[in-house]
């Protein structure tokens, strides 16, 4: 991960009032069924949705445990403009996932699969708060700490295994986005 | 944290064995309630933060419910006491302070792993985290009292020995 700047002036503190006020969808459940493969995760057949789906379930984590929340465009009531630190080019599109961690959610160890289809992929973090002791953000052996809210990063691999975990006593609340080459 | 070394060979591989082959104490579940103004605030600030004190968190070993005894390090005359957690996949351990270090004369609080660190295996001391380890590996903390926890989003289970020394008044 490589520290990019502070965006303190694109981050509305009222998006991150809605977020601390609010759940999101209650992942991975919600990906599931959206997905329409609840019951068919749950009888253990489409484990290859995530290639880290199967692993997941042999070492215990359940499918239908609430490990963290997540917003995007469908339920977070603001626009959310793109970041200074981002200029599409022609042909380039983007999306972002906002995500919150009460304290003891977490999000195992995995590599982004959709980054892999994406054509060109860059993938930016960005904290909405403050670190504080135990708002873990994991990149292959490193933590990212401290923090400022709208401090970003980009990750150097797209595909780098990371993983996410609040043991603290706050929420912790990250903002992702990531642009791509539209493939026609 | 302080590397000292590593004390593999002091290792009796019994002991993670053992302590792969069975559940241990549920924590926080069936552990001992607070019992002293220290551990009361320290279970205050989790419960305030939305932990449950009903929950499982993690598993713990010692004397009561192993089958060995781990041997004296060089205490320099010191009471040692020790434990082990065990932590599957998706377990963890709130931020805290040991509530023991900050009352008990000239503490020091050692860590070892029993395992490998493998990917998602994480000790936070303060800001930093302990990686890249090997089962055997020897940490002392810089400051006993000092804030830390732990947590496995890995896929394979963390083993870590907890040694404490302090003085008898």
């Amino acid at each position: 991960m490589k520290f990019i700047g502070n965006y303190n002036e694109w981050l509305k503190p009222e998006w991150v009032e809605y977020v601390l006020n609010n759940d999101g969808y209650e992942m991975p459940k919600y990906e599931f069924l959206e997905n329409g493969i609840m019951d068919a995760i749950a009888k253990g057949e489409r484990a290859e949705f995530c290639e880290f789906q199967k692993k997941y379930e042999e070492v215990g984590f359940k499918h239908d445990s609430l490990l963290y929340y997540l917003f995007e465009e469908s339920n977070f009531p603001f626009k959310v403009p793109l970041p200074p630190f981002i200029q599409l080019k022609e042909g380039q599109n983007y999306y972002w996932n906002l995500f919150k961690y009460k304290p003891g959610n977490l999000l195992p160890i995995h590599s982004d699969r959709v980054t892999k289809f994406e054509k060109n992929c860059e993938r930016y973090w960005m904290s909405w708060l403050d670190w504080q002791d135990g708002h873990i953000l994991i990149y292959e052996d490193q933590m990212i700490a401290p923090y400022k809210a709208a401090d970003t990063y980009i990750f150097t691999n797209p595909f780098g295994t990371h993983g996410a975990a609040n043991i603290g006593l706050t929420p912790r609340i990250s903002f992702q986005i990531t642009i791509y080459d539209e493939q026609h | 944290m302080k590397f000292i070394g590593n004390l593999a060979d002091k290792i009796d591989p019994k002991w993670l064995e053992e302590v792969l082959s069975k559940d241990g104490m549920f924590r926080p579940r069936d552990g001992a309630k607070p019992d002293t103004p220290e551990m009361h605030a320290e279970y205050s600030k989790a419960l305030a933060a939305g932990y449950s004190d009903t929950g499982t968190y993690f598993q713990m070993f010692d004397k009561t419910n192993c089958s060995f005894d781990i041997p004296a390090f060089h205490t320099c005359g010191r009471k040692m006491h020790w434990w082990i957690i065990k932590m599957m996949p998706g377990d963890f351990m709130p931020m805290h302070v040991d509530p023991h270090t900050t009352y008990e004369k000239n503490s020091s609080r050692f860590w070892m792993p029993l395992t490998d660190w493998e990917m998602g295996h994480i000790f936070v001391y303060e800001d930093q985290v302990i990686t890249n380890y090997k089962a055997g590996d020897l940490w002392e903390y810089s400051d006993p009292t000092a804030l830390h926890g732990a947590g496995n989003i890995g896929l394979t289970p963390r083993v870590i020995l907890q040694i404490s020394l302090y003085e008898e008044e």
